[in-house]
């Protein structure tokens, strides 16, 4: 059962925050990626091509092509479509920009072999506490099946 | 916490002037969230200076509405980039750091081809006059290193360019972050950035090791490289590029750093015998074992060469060429392939390249060669900044990847991709004939 896993990180930014995860293990592309009216991902071939990430706790690797990366999140943020929170798997220059202008609780940087875009699932409630450095599952989506 | 020099807690303090105390705080902040223990000066800086209008700003077309023409003039950019900062106690960016302007909205020259307005492209000027009064060089490139920004090995720099940090960690060793537009900005003011991730030696050797088993002779061979290397890349690797293949210069790898900003979030690649940091493939490594070794073949190209292209032969009256922004030499090449050959009529046809290179190429003659064509010689920007220039258009081709990804997903006719030479055909026929490589 995944229910009340905690993943120990690096707090980059708090408070803590809580809201449902949308894992995207490739990332958000950096040019034309998002639609900064609705927040909705526009990439191509996205896994979560038409679904939006207003309110949602963003779980990515890293970030992913043009330095305007940040600035998506920017806008999306000033037009109250941003998300609520970050899980990086390994800080980067832009998620560390993207944290700095949304403002928004972030935790990064995992130890080699903790995965969060494998161990925390798309629509899992989650607590990301960007003071103390760690993320919990507090209700796993859907039904689980134990082994 | 952030360890701050004496000078730092100094003009933290605000001794050297409001402007540098807010901006050094942001610095400082963005600092702990990067988890940097301490900052590093910066000599050189390169970021967007003109009109923060984009194209989302424009659905219907129209330019010049109040509100669009006095977005980021009155204040100069500091509400939106540094915010706290009162814009009237900001006079200056930092006096020692060497700032040039990136791509803008407008060509440096004109609006008319551009399909802009005279409202619209004074505004845009005035900003940029503004950026210069705080003491902006002038350039309005992609690619400053073809404006005289040139740092030299272990210098800091930053940039709002995703291939300008490739082409400096990577061809000159310079040191230098990705970041954002609002970060640049803020270090460009006080001087300072944090001192983390490639500017450590430590963070600076190759990860994914890929070897090459195909013809890299030609810039298109680049390009989709940077493809096919970035698709294949872990978050925040440093690729190293090894083989037998003839050696690259400038105008191979500012085409393939722009398509590996593209595909991936890679801020350094190590190219075998080029790189400064890589002159052998020991040095490259620095003593680690490749996380991952791929072996890319003329296959691996070829897909990505047909995957870009718009997949059925059709008729095209928007062409591009100058992504990254042309050298003078690569113009005369193309002055060269268009000699004694005229643009179609009601075809739309463009070089891109910067205002230092224009003015080289205009003392040498190439402009008018070009232009005498039918082809039109803008600066400053490209089909994804330059605003409303190819509205209208009913077929596209461009020989960048980067523009013909992006373009897919903000035009809805048929965008082709190509060579240059390919380009330049079609600008003469206004045709396309789609060609299958894999």
């Amino acid at each position: 059962m995944r229910k009340g896993l905690v993943l120990q990180a690096r707090g980059a930014k708090g408070p803590a925050v809580e809201g449902y995860a949308l894992v995207c293990p490739n990332s958000i592309l950096g040019w034309n990626g998002l639609d900064v009216r609705t927040g909705e991902i526009i990439e191509e071939g996205h896994i979560h091509k038409g679904e939006s990430i207003k309110g949602k706790i963003l779980v990515m690797p890293c970030s992913r092509g043009s330095i305007a990366w940040s600035d998506y999140f920017d806008d999306c943020s000033r037009n109250g479509t941003g998300p609520i929170g970050f899980v990086f798997t390994k800080m980067d220059s832009k998620c560390g920009t993207a944290v700095f202008v949304t403002k928004i609780p972030c935790v990064a940087d995992f130890p080699e072999g903790v995965d969060p875009c494998s161990l925390i699932h798309d629509g899992d409630l989650i607590r990301v506490d960007g003071d103390a450095g760690t993320v919990e599952v507090l209700e796993p989506a859907g039904v689980e099946i134990s082994v | 916490m952030v360890r701050l020099t004496e000078e730092e807690k100094r003009m933290l303090a605000g001794e050297e002037g409001e402007a540098k105390r807010v901006a050094l705080g942001k610095i400082i902040e963005l600092a702990e969230i990067l988890g940097a223990e301490e900052l590093v000066p910066v000599t050189k800086a390169h970021l967007c200076c003109g009109s923060t209008a984009s194209p989302a700003d424009f659905p219907d077309g129209y330019l010049d509405s109040p509100e669009t023409l006095a977005k980021g003039y009155d204040d100069w950019q500091t509400l939106r980039k540094c915010g706290g900062l009162d814009p009237k106690e900001f006079h200056e960016f930092n006096r020692g750091t060497f700032v040039l302007d990136d791509v803008h909205c407008t060509d440096s020259f004109g609006w008319e081809w551009t399909q802009q307005t005279k409202a619209f492209f004074d505004n845009n000027m005035a900003i940029l006059k503004a950026a210069s009064d705080h003491g902006v060089i002038v350039g309005s490139t992609c690619a400053p290193y073809l404006a005289g920004w040139v740092p030299t090995m272990g210098e800091v720099v930053v940039t709002t360019e995703s291939s300008n940090v490739l082409y400096c960690n990577s061809v000159l060793g310079a040191r230098c972050n990705g970041g954002g537009g609002i970060t640049t900005f803020c270090a460009a003011i006080c001087g300072r950035t944090p001192k983390w991730g490639l500017h450590l030696p430590e963070n600076r050797h190759g990860t994914h090791v890929f070897h090459m088993a195909c013809d890299l002779s030609t810039k298109q061979r680049w390009d989709v490289l940077g493809f096919a290397v970035g698709q294949r890349l872990a978050p925040n690797a440093i690729p190293v590029i090894c083989g037998d293949f003839p050696k690259a210069d400038t105008t191979l790898l500012k085409s393939f750093f722009t398509a590996l900003a593209t595909a991936s979030g890679c801020e350094m690649c190590l190219i075998v015998g080029t790189s400064p940091e890589a002159q052998t493939y020991e040095m490259a490594m620095g003593g680690h074992a490749p996380v991952a070794e791929f072996t890319i073949t003329d296959h691996d190209l070829d897909v990505h060469i047909d995957a870009l292209c718009h997949p059925v032969s059709g008729p095209v009256d928007f062409l591009q060429i100058g992504c990254p922004n042309m050298t003078a030499h690569e113009m005369l090449q193309i002055a060269r392939y268009m000699e004694g050959r005229k643009v179609k009529e009601g075809v739309r046809f463009c070089v891109y390249t910067n205002v230092a290179q224009y003015a080289m190429a205009k003392e040498s003659g190439i402009i008018e060669k070009i232009e005498k064509t039918g082809a039109k010689v803008l600066t400053s920007g490209c089909i994804l900044r330059t605003i409303n220039l190819a509205r209208g258009a009913k077929g596209i081709g461009l020989s960048a990847g980067k523009l013909t990804i992006c373009s897919k997903s903000e035009q809805t006719v048929p965008v082709y991709y190509g060579t240059d030479e390919e380009v330049c055909d079609a600008a003469v026929s206004g045709w396309w004939e789609v060609k299958r490589h894999a």
